[in-house]
C-alpha cells in the first residue's frame, strides 16, 4: 500500500535530504542504489493513478503511472544513474544533496498527475538544480545563476498563474490535455516554453549550463527541458503552433552553435535544436509523431549525456573546453575521445540511437505532407551533424597539429565507466530499436532499417561531412576565436538596461533630482497598483482563490511529507 | 600531468602525417561517389527500392546534395551571424557595478 502510493519522486527527493547529513560514502551510495529502487518501483507498480487525494475541492493525483510517464520515468532513473557514476569522484557535499533532490523533484514532476503537485516540483527543480551552477564558487558562475534563477522562477510564476485561471474556468486541476484555448491555457504553456528553450526564451540555457561545475552540467542537461518536453507532450499534443516554434528551434541555435568558442555551450545550442525536433513532433500530435517525441527524448538524454560527459572530463583534466585552447587530445585521452565519437555518431549514423528515434519524427512530418517542416528538419539534421557531430570531436580531440604529445591523463575510471555505460546503450537502441519502440506510448510497427532510409540518411551525412572536409581545405571554414557572441540575454543584460538608465537620466533632467528618475518609476507603479487592487479593481476581485492556492500548497507540502514518511 | 618519461615522436601519431589525412579526405569522396552511384543505380534497376513521400527525393542523389548544399549554406550564413552578433569575450565582465 505504501509502496504504490509513494509519489517516486520522492525516492531521490528525500534520498536528498538524507544525503544532507550522511558523510562522504553514504551519499554515493544514495546516489547509486537509489535510481535503482525507483526503477524498481515503476516496474512494480502497476499503470494507473496512485496517491489520490482531496484537498479543498482539488483532486490531488501524487503518482500517475502511464505509458506516457514511464517513458520519461525509466530515461530520468537511467541519467540519475549514470550521473551518479559520472560524479562519484566528487567530494562535495552541496552537488551531491542539489544533484539527488533536484532529479528527485524532475521525476516527481514527470509522476505528477495534477496541475499543483507539477508546480511544487516543478519550482522545486528550479531552486535545487541552480546549486549545481553556485557550486563552481566563482564570480561568474554565481551571476550565472542568479540569472538562470530569476528565468527559472519566472517560469514557476506562468504556470502558477495559469493553473488558478485554469482550476477558476474549469474547476478542475488535473493535468491532462490543456490546449491553448482553455482558462489560463497561454500561461501554463508559456510557463512550459521558458524550460522548453522556446525561441527568445531559450537563452538561460546557453547562458548557465556552461558555467556549471563538470558534473553539474551533465546533470542539468538531462532532466529540466526533457520535463519541459514532457509537460508539452502531455498538455499540448496536437498544438499547431508548436510546429513552428519547433522548426525556429532547430533552425537558429545551430549557426550559433557553429561560431560558438566554448565547447559546452554549443552543446547547449545543439540540445536546443534537438528539443525543437521534440517540439516538431509534438505539435504534429499523431501517434507516430508523438512516439518520436518521446524516443528522441530518450535517446536524445543519453547521447548528449554522453557528449557532456565527455566534455566534462576534457575540463576535469585540460581546465578547458574552448576550442581555441585544445586540438590533438586523443593522444591523450583516447577511450573519452572513442566516447565523444559514439556520441557524435548517436545524431546521424544507422546503428546508432539518434537515427531510430529522429526517423520517427521526420517521417511523420513527411507522412503529413508538410513538405516545409520536412525540409527543415533535414536541414537541422545537416546543422547538428556539422557544429556537434563533426565539431566537437574534432576541435577537441584531433585539429592537429596543436599537440604532438600526450600531455595529461585519461579521464578517471567513474567517468570512462559512465560514458562506457551511454556509450552502449547509444549503440544498443541502435542496434535493437525495438526495445525503445515497446515501451513508447503507442503502438508502432515502424522499421527504421529500410534500404532506403539507409542509403539516403548516409548521403545527408556523409556528403555534409565531404562539405566540411572542402571548407576547412579551402579555408572557408570560419576559424575558432576567442569571443562572446550577443543573444537574446542582450536584451536583458543591456538593452533593457540602457532604457533604465537613459528614463532616470530624463527624469532627473525634467523633474529635477528629487522627484525624477526612479521616483517617478516607483509613483507609478503605485498609482497603477492602487487603482488595480482598489475596491472594486481588478485583482481584488480575484484574491481569494489567490489565497487559497496558497494554503493548498502549505498542504501539500505537509501532504507530500506525511505520505512519504 | 607531466609529461611521461618516454617521449613520443610527434611522427607516432598516423594522424599527424598530412598524407594520411589526405588520404582520408579520398576515401571520403570516394564513399560520397559510390552512395551517388547507388541511386543512379537504384533508377535503372531497383537495386534498394527508394521510397518517399515527395516527388523530389526521387532525383538522384537529392539527400547527398541537400547535405552538401545545406553545410555550404550553413558555414556562409553562420559567418554573417558572426559579424553582427560577435564581440569580446569580456564583453558581459563589466556586469559588475
Amino acid at each position: 500500500m505504501m509502496w504504490t502510493d509513494l509519489p517516486p519522486g520522492l525516492i531521490l527527493l528525500l534520498g536528498g535530504v538524507l544525503a544532507a547529513v550522511l558523510p562522504h560514502h553514504g551519499r554515493k551510495v544514495l546516489m547509486l542504489v537509489l535510481p535503482f529502487v525507483g526503477f524498481w518501483q515503476l516496474i512494480d507498480v502497476p499503470n494507473g493513478d496512485h496517491a489520490v487525494m482531496t484537498l479543498f475541492g482539488a483532486e490531488l493525483v501524487g503518482s500517475r503511472i502511464d505509458s506516457l510517464s514511464l517513458v520519461w520515468g525509466y530515461i530520468f532513473y537511467i541519467a540519475a544513474l549514470i550521473a551518479g557514476i559520472f560524479h562519484l569522484h566528487v567530494r562535495d557535499r552541496m552537488q551531491d544533496v542539489a544533484a539527488l533532490t533536484y532529479m528527485g523533484s524532475a521525476v516527481g514532476a514527470i509522476f505528477a498527475g495534477d496541475l499543483i503537485s507539477l508546480f511544487i516540483y516543478w519550482e522545486l527543480t528550479a531552486v535545487t538544480s541552480v546549486f549545481l551552477i553556485f557550486a563552481n564558487r566563482t564570480d561568474a558562475s554565481f551571476r550565472a545563476g542568479i540569472r538562470y534563477l530569476i528565468v527559472q522562477i519566472a517560469s514557476g510564476v506562468l504556470l502558477l498563474g495559469g493553473l488558478i485561471i485554469h482550476w477558476r474556468g474549469t474547476g478542475s486541476v488535473e493535468f491532462g490535455n490543456i490546449g491553448l484555448d482553455a482558462p489560463g491555457g497561454l500561461l501554463i504553456f508559456l510557463g512550459f516554453g521558458i524550460k522548453a528553450a522556446f525561441p527568445l526564451l531559450h537563452n538561460w540555457l546557453q547562458d548557465s549550463y556552461p558555467q556549471a561545475t563538470v558534473t553539474g552540467t551533465v546533470i542539468l542537461s538531462a532532466f529540466t527541458t526533457k520535463m519541459a518536453i514532457y509537460t508539452l507532450a502531455r498538455g499540448f499534443p496536437g498544438q499547431e503552433e508548436l510546429i513552428w516554434i519547433g522548426v525556429v528551434m532547430t533552425a537558429f541555435p545551430i549557426f550559433y552553435a557553429l561560431v560558438e568558442n566554448d565547447l559546452r555551450k554549443v552543446l547547449a545550442y545543439s540540445l536546443n535544436n534537438q528539443l525543437g525536433f521534440m517540439v516538431i513532433g509534438i505539435g504534429i500530435g499523431t501517434e507516430l509523431a508523438l512516439n518520436g517525441a518521446a524516443a528522441q527524448a530518450f535517446s536524445h538524454i543519453l547521447y548528449k549525456g554522453l557528449l557532456f560527459m565527455t566534455m566534462g572530463a576534457v575540463l576535469y583534466r585540460v581546465g578547458t573546453v574552448k576550442a581555441t585552447e585544445l586540438g590533438g587530445l586523443y593522444k591523450s585521452m583516447p577511450m573519452t575521445a572513442g566516447f565523444c565519437i559514439v556520441g557524435a555518431a548517436s545524431m546521424a549514423f544507422p546503428l546508432f540511437s539518434g537515427f531510430v528515434s529522429k526517423s520517427l519524427i521526420i517521417s511523420a512530418a513527411a507522412g503529413e505532407g508538410m513538405w516545409f517542416v520536412w525540409a527543415m528538419l533535414l536541414f537541422a539534421s545537416v546543422g547538428v551533424f556539422v557544429t556537434t557531430g563533426i565539431k566537437i570531436p574534432y576541435f577537441a580531440f584531433f585539429a592537429w597539429p596543436k599537440q604532438t604529445q600526450k600531455t595529461c591523463n585519461e579521464a578517471p575510471f567513474n567517468m570512462l565507466l559512465a560514458m562506457g555505460v551511454s556509450a552502449a546503450l547509444c549503440i544498443g537502441i541502435g542496434l535493437f530499436p525495438g526495445y525503445l519502440y515497446d515501451i513508447l506510448p503507442y503502438q508502432t510497427d515502424y522499421e527504421p532499417y529500410t534500404g532506403s532510409h539507409i542509403v539516403t540518411q548516409m548521403q545527408l551525412v556523409l556528403f555534409s561531412g565531404l562539405g566540411v572536409a572542402w571548407l576547412m581545405r579551402t579555408g572557408l571554414y570560419p576559424a575558432e576565436m576567442r569571443s562572446t557572441l550577443l543573444d537574446a540575454d542582450w536584451i536583458f543584460r543591456r538593452a533593457l538596461h540602457r532604457v533604465w538608465r537613459a528614463t532616470v537620466e530624463w527624469g532627473t533632467e525634467t523633474s529635477g533630482a528629487l522627484t525624477g528618475g526612479m521616483r517617478g518609476w516607483v509613483n507609478s507603479v503605485i498609482g497603477v497598483a492602487g487603482q488595480l487592487g482598489g475596491p472594486g479593481g481588478l485583482v481584488s476581485q480575484t484574491s481569494k482563490p489567490g489565497t487559497g492556492v496558497f494554503w493548498l500548497t502549505a498542504m501539500l507540502g505537509l501532504y507530500l511529507l506525511v505520505f512519504g514518511l | 600531468m607531466s609529461a611521461s618519461p618516454d617521449f613520443r615522436e610527434p611522427e607516432k601519431y598516423a594522424l599527424d602525417r598530412p598524407a594520411v589525412v589526405q588520404r582520408l579526405y579520398h576515401v571520403l569522396i570516394g564513399l560520397c561517389v559510390l552512395l551517388g552511384l547507388a541511386d543512379i543505380a537504384d533508377m535503372l534497376w531497383h537495386v534498394y527500392h527508394k521510397h518517399g513521400y515527395f516527388d523530389v527525393e526521387y532525383l538522384p542523389n537529392f539527400y547527398g546534395f541537400f547535405g552538401l548544399l545545406g553545410c555550404i549554406v550553413l558555414v556562409q550564413l553562420s559567418k554573417l551571424l558572426r559579424k553582427a552578433v560577435m564581440r569580446d569575450e569580456d564583453y558581459y565582465d563589466d556586469d559588475v557595478d
